[in-house]
């Protein structure tokens, strides 16, 4: 029997029970996908005014997910971090596994879908949406070759090239913003922060992810790291969190500074909004459980942190998609292009969202199943 | 660049909110319900043809909008299959149905509010037949599709069906290029503005003030 499959599937985690539910959820999905299908765009809550939403907002954060695990994977190869060498192969599975959703997100946001060899036959360089089609082959290459690589090699001193790659991929996260920052459309999105705020959210959503299934393999007995061995982790992920909050102070305090009528509807936007601050609190609630003695040497704690994190990164991308749209350019009174209630999503978005959650779990569970991501503990 | 510019040159002091443009290019092009490529927007009030103020301090103009035709559109750049892009004789932003993928970025790309418009839904017509002209753009469901400055009409050697059936004869059209042309006298004349200068498209449509 290989290496690569394992003859003692780790099934406390990957119960089968596990994979019948978030199946269900892939179906639920497919079924929502069907409906927009058939239907169009119009059954999505997206108009003429509010062009992307949650859907963009879902690639983003899966394909920061991708990044920034690609990253976690790569450090302990490179950096010489004996505790986390054995969660290699788990962090670049979940790459590889975020990065199929992330590019399914951007799927299901295409109207027609089936023209989409146009961009192989067709592709126009100048687009930063291509560069990020190009981002996302390239992750998928890497990760694939990195897990492969992982499963066979006989010593990390094989993997040093490999890592390199993935490491630097794994950073290059911010060309995915580009898509956004080189808008002059949109004010909000403008801005040479946001490279940076994205590949430091990937970083914190990888952390947080790694966090919660090392709780998650200890709790099933197959990780030998407690909460003080968390620790740089642990670290690591409020301090992305931390800057990416930061970020957001910046970015507010420049665009108020202007006091430009267009800036200030944009703060007012933000501010007024309850998903704003559902972010920030969400962030600041895991920064301190992250940090704070007491709670950062429970598994408990962590985990829940860590899922926190998880929520927060995810409405910080809703958050963004929607601020870029929430102060139109000219609102001169005409007829009317889209419903005056803004944006939320709504059933067919939701049922696509949950869905393509639930396929990022089923081949979590699935990855578990058949690949032995985590090592048996002796 | 040898090829002609055409632009559009809307008298601010003429346009008396009528919506005729906006009717003219809806059925010329043979619009679906809820797609309008022109609008004409009430510079006052927060509703549709309301003055601003209060009476008899009131305030009640127009601008119509559609597709600026930029110099440097952000649209064309950011199409990732290249289904919009600039004609290189006449300076026209095109927009081809049958090659958009129905990603939606240059609606994004663009700082002209809802000036490119997506098929939601299978178009529909409460006229139910076709109107205008047969050579006017098809529409495509879960497709982008924009005003075209009717191309197809100044192939024929016609202009623009909005500039044609504007009753106070506010609307004029014609190639930048020649400096002979009316829309360069009056821009000569004329002080003018266009909207969003400072986003730096260059658009190819000009308000007489």
């Amino acid at each position: 029997m290989s290496a690569i499959t394992s003859p003692r599937p780790q099934n406390k985690i990957a119960h089968p029970l596990v994979l019948v539910v978030t199946g269900l959820l892939v179906v639920l999905g497919l079924v929502a996908w069907a409906l927009q299908l058939r239907g169009g765009m119009g059954t999505t809550s997206l108009s003429n005014l509010n062009t992307w939403g949650v859907y963009i907002a879902g690639f983003i954060f899966f394909m920061g997910l991708s990044a920034g695990s690609l990253v976690l994977a790569a450090l302990p190869i490179l950096f010489n971090m004996p505790r986390f060498r054995p969660y290699s192969k788990l962090a670049t599975f979940v790459a590889l596994i975020s990065l199929i959703v992330a590019g399914l997100f951007i799927l299901v946001d295409i109207g027609r879908p089936e023209r989409l060899w146009r961009i192989a036959r067709f592709g126009q360089l100048s687009s930063p949406m291509l560069w990020d089609l190009l981002l996302t082959v390239a992750y998928f290459i890497i990760a694939t070759v990195f897990l492969r690589r992982l499963m066979t090699a006989k010593s990390d001193e094989n993997l040093k090239v490999v890592a390199w790659v993935a490491l630097i991929a794994g950073v290059a996260d911010g060309i995915t913003a580009f898509v956004f920052a080189t808008q002059i459309g949109r004010e909000f999105w403008f801005s040479a922060v946001q490279p940076i705020a994205f590949f430091t959210a990937a970083l914190a959503s990888a952390g947080a992810m790694l966090l919660l299934l090392l709780v998650i393999l200890k709790a099933a007995g197959y990780s030998v790291l407690d909460s003080r061995d968390l620790n740089p982790l642990a670290g690591l992920t409020a301090a992305t969190l931390t800057l990416g909050l930061l970020l957001l102070v910046s970015e507010i305090v420049t665009l108020s500074f202007t006091r430009s009528a267009t800036a200030m509807a944009l703060v007012n936007s933000m501010l007024t909004s309850p998903l704003f601050w559902i972010e920030v609190v969400t962030g600041l609630v895991a920064i301190v459980l992250l940090v704070l003695p007491v709670t950062r040497k429970s598994s408990g704690w962590v985990a829940a942190a860590s899922l926190i994190a998880l929520v927060h990164l995810a409405v910080k991308r809703v958050v963004f998609v929607r601020t870029g749209f929430s102060v139109p350019n000219i609102d001169y009174a005409g007829v009317a292009l889209a419903p005056s209630a803004g944006y939320a999503p709504n059933l067919v978005e939701w049922g696509i969202m949950i869905g393509l959650t639930g396929l990022f779990l089923f081949l979590l569970a699935l990855g578990f199943r058949a690949l032995r991501l985590a090592p048996q503990p002796e | 660049m040898a090829g002609k510019r055409y632009v559009m040159v809307v008298d601010t002091k003429r346009c008396m909110g009528c919506h005729t443009c906006s009717l003219a290019c809806k059925v010329e092009n043979n619009q679906p319900d809820g797609i309008w490529w022109n609008r004409v927007l009430t510079v006052g009030g927060s509703d549709i043809d309301t003055p601003s103020g209060v009476y008899p301090e009131v305030r009640l103009e127009f601008i119509t909008l559609a597709c600026q035709h930029c110099e440097n559109p952000a649209c064309v750049k950011v199409c990732p299959v290249g289904a919009t892009w600039k004609d290189e004789e006449t300076g026209l932003v095109m927009q081809d149905p049958e090659a958009c993928i129905g990603c939606r970025y240059c609606m994004v790309a663009c700082p002209y509010t809802g000036v490119r418009q997506f098929n939601f839904d299978e178009p529909q017509y409460s006229s139910g037949f076709a109107v205008g002209s047969e050579d006017a753009t098809k529409h495509v469901k879960s497709t982008v599709e924009k005003c075209t400055f009717c191309a197809h009409r100044l192939a024929k050697g016609q202009l623009p069906a909005c500039i044609e059936q504007c009753p106070a004869r506010a609307r004029h059209f014609g190639d930048l290029n020649d400096p002979n042309s009316e829309v360069a006298q009056l821009l000569r004349e004329r002080s003018s503005f266009r909207l969003l200068e400072e986003k730096g498209t260059e658009p190819s449509v000009y308000f007489l003030t």
